[in-house]
């Protein structure tokens, strides 16, 4: 059972013991594997009936949002035309007339070969010009374009809103010259004209692209986090990371747009640390040691890789796209990362009191079933705690910004280390609901405790965040959370006899998996977070300007309910909120925080209105904004640098001085935690708590 | 244990078998004229305060005999008196067209027979689950509960039936003098409820000891350190428990004893599991600075690194030494509080548990 945001490394629970379903290798869009897993779908989804008399609407518009995000490629006319079928999806599958998966392949060909030949006809800025009026993005099928006449604007504007950017916002100066705005078009034309190429080669190839895509379409219009892999269990289990060699420890995927994506990150590893990256952030530069700077925008995933694996590479500068489509930039160090080490590492913040920090960003679990070695991260948290203990700390900050969830059982056991004994939540699987309770008695940590949550904190960790906060045994301290209150579990499809046929070579079966959302989480009080979030005891808002991502903004989600059920369970003593918000909010006034929130509302605000016109001001307007909000967060961090010293436990520090190495980045690590914000806040928080509860 | 749990699992089955009519002796079969309705209404009393009396004898095997074997035949006895009883009464014509109250009298026979034959049964199956944890043994005391409840409602309804066939043929029903049996009863029920009130304080701090072994035999520090924190807030509380809860008719053998165990379980937590952490953190300790150490040239070795290796190493060692001492020591200290526990509650439903046949 996983709870994930995303589809994250999890590898917790994979059940094996499957209704073994052929999934056939295709060339030829026969209908048999969608069938099957309309088939599957419909019996084990949690809510199959959302989707009753409109399962076709939502499947066609699933596939096409995902494929042609900014409705660049399709038109009302294809859905009345060539992707008639689309309609009446239902019946084609029962009908077994797939094979308009082979006209969708072609449509999709020609339209990206008329898209690269539209980019031939700008010559000039000038010409690019004469595109005006910015695109928003669709949300449903109507909103895309009427005919192929209007596509050919629609992706002019959306050339210039890149170009704009680039020129406006990404470089360093308010001017531009002429010959540096048409070299940065020229370069922007090449740069465009390579991703479609690279789109155009994923349908080429025999991967069949379309057909998976079609498929993982049906399984996310159930609801987004339903998924189909494109790769296989092989892959899945398969080791990514050497612990021989140094590396960041993440994964690399292309995603549906060809992009270079986070698929996973190694526990433990460089890139997990940092908490600053995350499954799904797009990887789109990376400037090494040496100041070479390698742009990821269309080149393929072998080539990453290769990038990636070069000595020069061992520290390196990488530029993201988060999820939430936010420019973020990032310093790695690879570093070996063997998986007997703690992935979890304890802090000591030492400043007017000894504060323990543990960051958590996944809720991984080793647990394949068989391993009675299992080693999740509730021990590994609950290992640290036990040093940190021994360090006489005084309170705790237990960090799940950014963490999108993993272990269902993981979580449930984190909690029983906060929380002496009782019910922690109720799950809902079909029709069953149980309880589930506090496994072992007795808690690990008891002192004072807050819980650093974001936009970001999904699933797993909204039910920490929830049942510690239902039970007022911690302070939730952050902005609300992602609202993700359903559960997936991992399904292979495909039986492993099947995989190796040696007999009929020709005839081998591809072996996918699936995650699939199969419960409901529910408060102790039977009500329900999903689409809400959990709202923190203590506001600190997340400083983004990016969109949106949190699950209320899907139109694919799971509908929220609640159950009438009202759990009995021993509350600890109330806190003294309005005291200790009325602090929070003097700090946040005070140390510029509330002005930086204000900027990134206006920025938010500033880049969705930037395409109307193109107008040169809003673009100054932005790069100001932008400008501003660097200058304030630079600071803030400034602002009570010397609260805390970051520290390693005792453990740590005889490990850590041995190898110099590990000295160097722990540095780094102990410096960013100095400097982090949201951390330094929460350090204020939890004095104020003391203090008040004293 | 096993044993006691059996006899404490049949508490309460018998607080409602008495009767308020005249106790008829078993040893001679009399004989009822069931057209007169007294002799119709003793003729079933007959048959329920024999079942009364065998389950006296049984509940006094249970906890005098320690021969698992002679208890079972005493149930089985009880299983068989019921059957038999209820086949008898079955036989009964109506009274005067009326068989209500014999239907009652039934109706409660066969309630009572299956709370021997089926509940017993689950009874037992529960006491496995309530050795390995206090919401098991928990569950385990409800079910009895909730068998005695069963028992309850059946009998109020025989009573009733009783009452109603008594007012209807103008029998004027007298609370007689508590008999031999029923004071007997009463008193076994009170040791029984006491003895139960007091285990319960105890195994609340024992299995928690349980599980903290476990955890050390699996080297889970976090297990560890949430069946310590238990283990210590349990037996502290119970401590305070018993002496709210005081003597048994100013016998305080039971709870002295029991208080003994509870100090251990204290002590043990307070003095031992940290050692015993510290034995594994120091082996962790250890590994990693070995690797860290193995890992250098040793021309880029430092004469730090040696020392920090040395260190560890002897850290190490020092831990394997307590680690051993606390696991001899405990194994001392857990053998005496169980046993003088067990010894207590021995002797303690010896002296109370009143002599049956």
């Amino acid at each position: 059972m996983s709870v994930c945001r995303n589809s994250s490394w999890v590898l917790i629970l994979l059940s094996f013991a499957l209704s073994a379903m052929p999934v056939r290798a295709q060339s030829d869009y026969d209908c048999s594997t969608a069938q099957t897993l309309k088939e599957f779908l419909d019996e084990r989804h949690i809510e199959p009936e959302s989707l009753e008399g409109q399962w076709s609407q939502a499947v066609a518009t699933s596939f096409i949002l995902r494929l042609d995000p900014q409705g660049l490629l399709f038109t009302q006319e294809d859905f009345k035309g060539p992707l008639s079928s689309l309609n009446e999806l239902e019946s084609v599958i029962k009908e077994d007339a797939c094979a308009f998966l082979n006209d969708f392949n072609d449509l999709l060909t020609a339209r990206l070969t008329a898209l690269d030949s539209v980019l031939n006809t700008i010559k000039t800025v000038e010409e690019l010009n004469a595109y005006q009026q910015g695109n928003t993005r669709p949300l449903s099928l109507d909103a895309y374009v009427g005919s192929v006449n209007d596509l050919r604007n629609r992706w002019g504007s959306h050339i210039r809103m890149v170009f704009m950017k680039d020129i406006y916002l990404e470089s360093g100066e308010v001017e531009t010259s002429a010959e540096a705005q048409s070299a940065e078009l020229t370069r922007l034309l090449e740069q465009e004209h390579c991703k479609l190429q690279k789109k155009l080669s994923l349908l080429d190839d025999e991967s069949n692209f379309v057909s998976k895509a079609f498929f993982n379409a049906m399984a996310m219009a159930y609801d987004s986090h339903t998924r189909y892999y494109r790769f296989s269990l092989t892959d899945m289990l398969s080791a990514f990371f050497s612990e021989s060699d140094e590396s960041y420890g993440f994964k690399l995927t292309e995603n549906e747009q060809g992009e270079i994506a986070v698929s996973k990150l190694l526990p433990g590893g460089p890139a997990w640390r940092s908490n600053e990256i995350h499954v799904g952030d797009v990887l789109l530069k990376m400037k090494l040691s040496d100041d070479t700077e390698l742009d990821f925008n269309c080149i393929s995933l072998d080539e990453v890789s290769r990038s990636i694996s070069k000595k020069a590479a061992k520290n390196a500068e990488l530029t993201l796209l988060t999820t939430s489509r936010e420019l973020k930039t990032i310093k790695l160090r690879k570093e070996k990362v063997t998986t007997d080490e703690n992935a979890v590492r304890g802090y000591v913040l030492n400043g007017e009191k000894k504060i323990g920090y543990i960051s958590l960003p996944d809720f991984y679990s080793t647990d394949d079933g068989d391993d009675e070695e299992e080693r999740g991260c509730s021990r590994d948290v609950a290992r640290e705690l036990i040093k940190l203990k021994r360090e006489k700390i005084e309170g705790l900050i237990f960090d799940l910004r950014d963490n999108g969830g993993g272990s269902l059982r993981e979580a449930v056991e984190l909690l029983g280390i906060f929380i002496e004994e009782g019910p922690l939540t109720l799950i809902q699987r079909k029709d069953k609901i149980t309880l589930l309770r506090d496994q072992n008695r007795g808690a690990i940590y008891l002192g004072p405790l807050v819980v650093l949550v974001n936009g970001q904190s999904a699933s797993a960790s909204e039910l920490v965040a929830s049942t510690l906060k239902d039970y007022n045994r911690a302070l939730i301290v952050g902005d609300t959370t992602f609202g993700k209150a359903v559960g997936q579990l991992y399904r292979t499809i495909g039986s492993e006899t099947d995989d190796g046929d040696q007999e009929n070579p020709t005839d081998k079966l591809e072996r996918a998996l699936m995650k699939i959302t199969t419960s409901r989480l529910f408060r102790l009080k039977g009500d329900s977070y999903q689409g809400l979030g959990v709202a923190p005891h203590i506001y600190v808002p997340d400083l983004l300007d990016g969109e949106d991502e949190k699950e209320s903004f899907d139109p694919f989600s799971v509908t929220r309910q609640q159950v009438d059920r009202d759990t009995y369970f021993k509350k600890y003593p109330d806190f003294p909120l309005s005291d200790l918000q009325a602090e929070n909010e003097l700090r946040l006034e005070k140390n510029g925080f509330s002005k930086l929130r204000l900027i990134s509302d206006s920025l938010r605000h500033g880049k969705q209105v930037l395409g109307d016109g193109f107008k040169k001001e809003n673009f100054i307007g932005v790069r100001r904004l932008q400008q501003e909000k660097k200058r304030g967060l630079e600071k803030l961090r400034l602002v009570g640098a010397q609260t805390f010293e970051a520290q390693n436990h005792e453990f740590d520090k005889t490990i850590i001085s041995m190898d110099s190495k590990k000295n160097a980045i722990e540095s780094m690590t102990l410096k960013n935690l100095q400097n982090n914000i949201y951390i330094r806040n929460a350090y204020a928080v939890i004095l104020d708590l003391i203090r008040t509860t004293d | 244990m096993k044993r006691k749990l059996l006899q404490l699992s049949l508490m309460g089955l018998l607080t409602f078998l008495t009767l308020s009519l005249d106790a008829y002796q078993r040893k001679k079969e009399p004989q009822f004229d069931l057209n007169k309705s007294l002799d119709y209404m003793q003729a079933i009393s007959h048959e329920t305060s024999q079942i009364s009396q065998d389950m006296m004898s049984y509940i006094s095997a249970a906890a005098h005999s320690k021969r698992a074997k002679k208890i079972d035949k005493r149930r089985q006895e009880v299983v068989g008196t019921i059957f038999q009883a209820a086949r008898k009464i079955k036989r009964m014509p109506d009274f005067r067209g009326d068989g209500s109250y014999r239907d009652a009298a039934i109706a409660y026979l066969e309630v009572r027979y299956r709370v021997m034959n089926e509940d017993y049964a689950q009874i037992v199956d529960m006491e496995e689950l309530a050795q390995e944890s206090y919401d098991g043994m928990e569950a385990y005391l409800l079910m009895k509960e909730k068998v005695d409840e069963k028992l309850d409602a059946a009998f109020l309804e025989f009573k009733e039936g009783q009452r109603k066939f008594a007012s209807d043929n103008n029998i004027t029903l007298v609370d007689g003098e508590k008999d031999k049996l029923s004071i007997a009863m009463e008193k076994t029920g009170r040791v029984n409820k006491y003895n139960n009130q007091v285990y319960l304080i105890y195994w609340k701090s024992r299995i928690e000891e349980k599980h903290l072994w476990k955890a050390v035999k699996a080297g889970d520090l976090s297990a560890m350190e949430q069946r310590k924190n238990s283990m210590l807030q349990y037996s502290q509380e119970g401590l305070v428990k018993l002496q709210e809860l005081g003597g048994f008719d100013g016998d305080k053998g039971l709870i002295i004893a029991c208080g003994k165990a509870l100090r251990f379980f204290e002590a043990h937590a307070n003095n031992d599991v940290d050692k015993l952490q510290e034995f594994f953190l120091s082996k962790e300790q250890f590994e990693n600075v070995k690797k860290a150490y193995d890992n250098k040239r040793s021309s880029d070795r430092t004469q730090e690194d040696v020392d920090r290796y040395n260190n560890a190493l002897k850290k190490y060692n020092g831990g394997i030494d307590t680690y051993n001492n606390v696991v001899a020591s405990t194994n001392k200290g857990r053998t005496a509080a169980i046993n003088g526990y067990n010894e207590a509650s021995d002797k303690f439903r010896n002296r109370h548990t009143p002599r049956y046949k």
